[in-house]
């Protein structure tokens, strides 16, 4: 990272090295199969680069990389060619039953609330965090939380109710 | 824990290394033809002040198409830069639009083409032309495009575009010729921007009607829920055409705002609303992320007030968007109801006239330049290599061996054919399927029409598009994308064949897609993995001629364990085609000589085959399987 708070490689290879995980997990997270979580992926560093967006920091990257995900997610769903079959692609090799469990459990959730549960659990970010992310209240990230913990109730334990 | 559940699941998501490459490898072309643009556009910008210059100076000639006089300048001012676009000059006209293709400049997987769109009548041309999404080349490949107007001449009504096309997977576009395509133009857009809604929402029903609707939320298809039945009491609180607000009411303590989309294939109407108090407050909305072509309403919660959600369901050519405000938890519907009466309904509505449709399509050579070149044309220009057919096998009917094979690989023996054929060999009902396949074009079409059944299936450019008739109903799935140009394209299987055979047998696979109904003709595999695997059971018969084809009678008896595949059938009787191994005609018999199972090729041909273009409009309101 330079003094700026940026990382010192710029370049389209170095974002897309850096940030590729972060952005594809979060597409799939929300989309819920590869291959629309693919084109999703490929959207949104095509619109990095069309756009060129100058950032202050490494957060502010990453926080628009994230709003764009969800953005072009949204796109993606409501599209009238949005496949609606949801079936976990074989490509993804996971097999263990109890992480196949939980992939479907997470499909019943709405698209939003799988996508607060995400930035939530796996990219550890707070509330506050998610709610000026995604232009939320703190209230309905809360909301949401808790009615998708309540649909996910199975899988929660106390300490997952944070 | 759930956290490590939910992490240990998601680590083992990732994207593949194929997918980051393409991403890089587009993003990069990007950025350098972003470079290029700009320095395009800005001669662009240079020649046109030229041409104004010299149009003032000098007696005025008869302007001709502003196209054709842009690029003659072009050619006569800056050499250089007209090099990297070749020039086209091919016209035609439909419904009173008269298209263009100006130029054009290939390079690598991606084309960029100057058109223009001439009013020649239609009174549809203005400053604000879009071509609607309905502009398409000829690809086999899946393809990402991008419209961008770059002029409009008010004095000779010409909309000028400049659209770049990029094959995916880094196809390169090869051929000796492109044919591009424009099926319909959206016109008369107009923007109300801010617009407060005169819709009083502290007098808003508790108790209306409402209806058990089927609905697509987000990712869950066909939800049932409580929605509103459609009302009359705002349709005219906006004057938006073809679209309105069809509803608004408190149903199981929520606020539901119903808006309706008449036509919505036809136009690109959209809006984006929300609420806002008396005092104005209402969200910022900088993020330039937000999508061009919203086409649902999206409400924007600024208070701590509720959450919203918004369905969709379709009836006929009517969209219905509904958008449902749950009050949170802290609130209880008497508070919910007297905050929301203190707001008011705020958007930015889009609109649009119902698109024009027509057929514009023009076909022309293309030259396959480097991007990193600039082509110097004092060098003699070669005639640009053309894509050869596939070459196709050969292979001369002697052993049974050889009428294996050539069932087996009846795809290798014809690049094209066209046919129809009857059968109740798919469900036991009687089919007719009228079929149409070129593999050069990576295209394909078939048509079934059966006992209350009416499908329709399309392949084109990587995609294969369904059609239920009956239903009006559609789906879309993505296909091997693989032809028969591609270097691997002989994918070889073990059939069950070699395994009941245990000989060296292998088959190609079709990536057309087209493998279901009429397959059991053209791809006579199973028929041949059923009948034919034991040599002892089935001979050589006569050789005729069938539908105008040289053909060759095969018969024999059925293996017992596939009889009852046949309807119980015992023999057999089968014509195939002997240049392509096609099976034209089956027929299975019981000992009585009743026939079971049967197929009858009504119609074939090998030649001058065109598979049928895909007409968005026809299944526009088709809905989505």
């Amino acid at each position: 990272m330079n003094i700026q708070g940026t990382l010192s490689d710029e370049s389209i290879e170095s974002i897309i090295g850096h940030y590729s995980q972060m952005v594809y997990r979060l597409a799939f997270a929300r989309v819920g199969n590869k291959y629309d979580a693919d084109e999703v992926f490929q959207e949104v560093f095509l619109r990095y680069v069309r756009k060129n967006p100058k950032f202050n920091d490494e957060e502010h990257r990453k926080a628009w990389l994230i709003k764009v995900t969800v953005n072009c997610s949204k796109t993606l769903m409501s599209s009238m060619w949005y496949s609606k079959t949801q079936e976990l692609d074989e490509a993804l090799a996971i097999e263990d039953e109890n992480d196949i469990n939980l992939y479907y459990e997470l499909q019943k959730l709405p698209a939003k609330y799988r996508e607060v549960i995400h930035l939530f659990y796996y990219e550890d970010m707070s509330v506050e965090q998610i709610s000026n992310l995604l232009g939320r209240k703190c209230s309905t990230v809360r909301t949401q939380l808790t009615r998708a913990r309540a649909m996910l109730k199975d899988y929660m334990k106390e300490e997952d109710y944070v | 824990m759930f956290r490590d559940n939910y992490s240990n699941l998601y680590n083992q998501i990732r994207p593949s290394e194929e997918l980051i490459n393409t991403t890089l490898e587009r993003t990069q072309k990007i950025e350098k033809s972003k470079r290029r643009v700009i320095y395009r556009h800005r001669k662009l910008l240079i020649v046109a002040a030229i041409i104004c210059l010299c149009a003032v100076l000098t007696v005025t000639p008869v302007f001709a198409a502003a196209n054709d006089f842009v690029y003659t300048v072009m050619y006569q001012i800056s050499p250089q830069m007209a090099q990297f676009f070749t020039p086209v000059q091919k016209s035609c006209e439909s419904n009173g639009v008269e298209m263009s293709v100006l130029a054009c400049y290939i390079h690598d997987d991606t084309a960029e083409i100057y058109v223009s769109m001439r009013d020649t009548g239609a009174n549809v041309v203005d400053e604000k032309l879009d071509l609607f999404d309905s502009y398409s080349i000829n690809t086999p490949f899946d393809s990402s495009a991008h419209c961008q107007r770059v002029d409009y001449d008010e004095s000779s009504r010409t909309a000028t575009f400049l659209i770049t096309i990029s094959q995916w997977g880094e196809q390169e576009i090869v051929g000796d010729k492109l044919t591009f395509t424009v099926r319909s133009l959206l016109y008369g857009k107009n923007e109300y921007e801010d617009y407060v809604v005169p819709i009083d929402l502290s007098k808003i029903d508790k108790s209306p009607k409402t209806q058990k609707q089927y609905v697509q939320l987000e990712n869950i298809t066909d939800a049932a829920m409580e929605m509103l039945a459609e009302q009359d009491t705002y349709k005219d609180a906006t004057d938006f055409g073809k679209m309105s607000f069809s509803g608004i009411g408190y149903v199981d303590s929520c606020l539901h705002i119903q808006m309706k989309y008449e036509d919505y294939a036809e136009n690109d109407n959209h809006c984006r609303i929300y609420l806002h108090d008396k005092n104005g407050e209402f969200p910022s909305n900088t993020d330039d992320d937000l999508l061009d072509g919203y086409t649902a309403h999206g409400l924007y919660e600024f208070t701590d007030l509720y959450t919203e959600y918004s369905v969709t369901w379709y009836d006929g050519n009517v969209r219905y968007d509904e958008t449902v405000i749950e009050p949170n938890s802290n609130y209880s519907f008497e508070e919910f109801v007297n905050e929301i009466s203190n707001y008011e309904i705020v958007g930015d509505f889009y609109t649009t006239n119902d698109a024009y449709h027509g057929n514009w399509k023009i076909t022309f050579p293309i030259e396959n330049m480097n991007t990193d070149e600039i082509t110097d044309k004092s060098e003699p220009i070669t005639e640009p290599e053309t894509e050869p057919e596939f070459e196709l096998k050969t292979l001369d009917l002697v052993s049974k061996e050889d009428y294996i094979n050539k069932m087996l690989n009846s795809i290798d023996f014809y690049n094209e054919v066209s046919g129809k054929i009857e059968t109740n060999m798919n469900n036991g009902d009687i089919d007719n399927i009228e079929y149409i396949l070129n593999f050069n074009d990576g295209k394909a079409y078939e048509h079934e029409i059966g006992n209350n059944y009416d499908n329709e299936t399309y392949v084109q450019y990587g995609l294969k598009f369904n059609f239920d008739n009956i239903n009006k109903t559609q789906n879309k799935s993505i296909i091997i994308e693989k032809l028969k140009s591609d270097e691997n394209y002989a994918d070889h299987f073990n059939s069950d064949f070699q395994t009941n055979y245990g000989a060296d047998y292998v088959y190609d696979k079709d990536f057309t897609g087209i493998n279901s109904s009429a397959g059991l003709s053209i791809y006579p595999r199973q028929l041949v993995n059923d009948l034919m695997y034991d040599f002892n059971l089935w001979e050589i018969g006569d050789r005729i001629t069938y539908s105008g084809r040289d053909c060759q009678i095969i018969k024999g008896n059925i293996p017992s364990e596939f009889q009852y595949s046949f309807g119980n059938a015992e023999t057999f009787k089968l014509i195939m085609d002997r240049e392509t191994g096609i099976m034209l005609d089956l027929e299975c018999y019981t000992p009585n000589g009743i026939v079971t199972s049967y197929t009858h090729t009504t119609n074939i041909s090998f030649d001058n085959v065109e598979v049928k273009d895909f007409d968005r409009e026809k299944y526009a309101q088709y809905k989505l399987k």
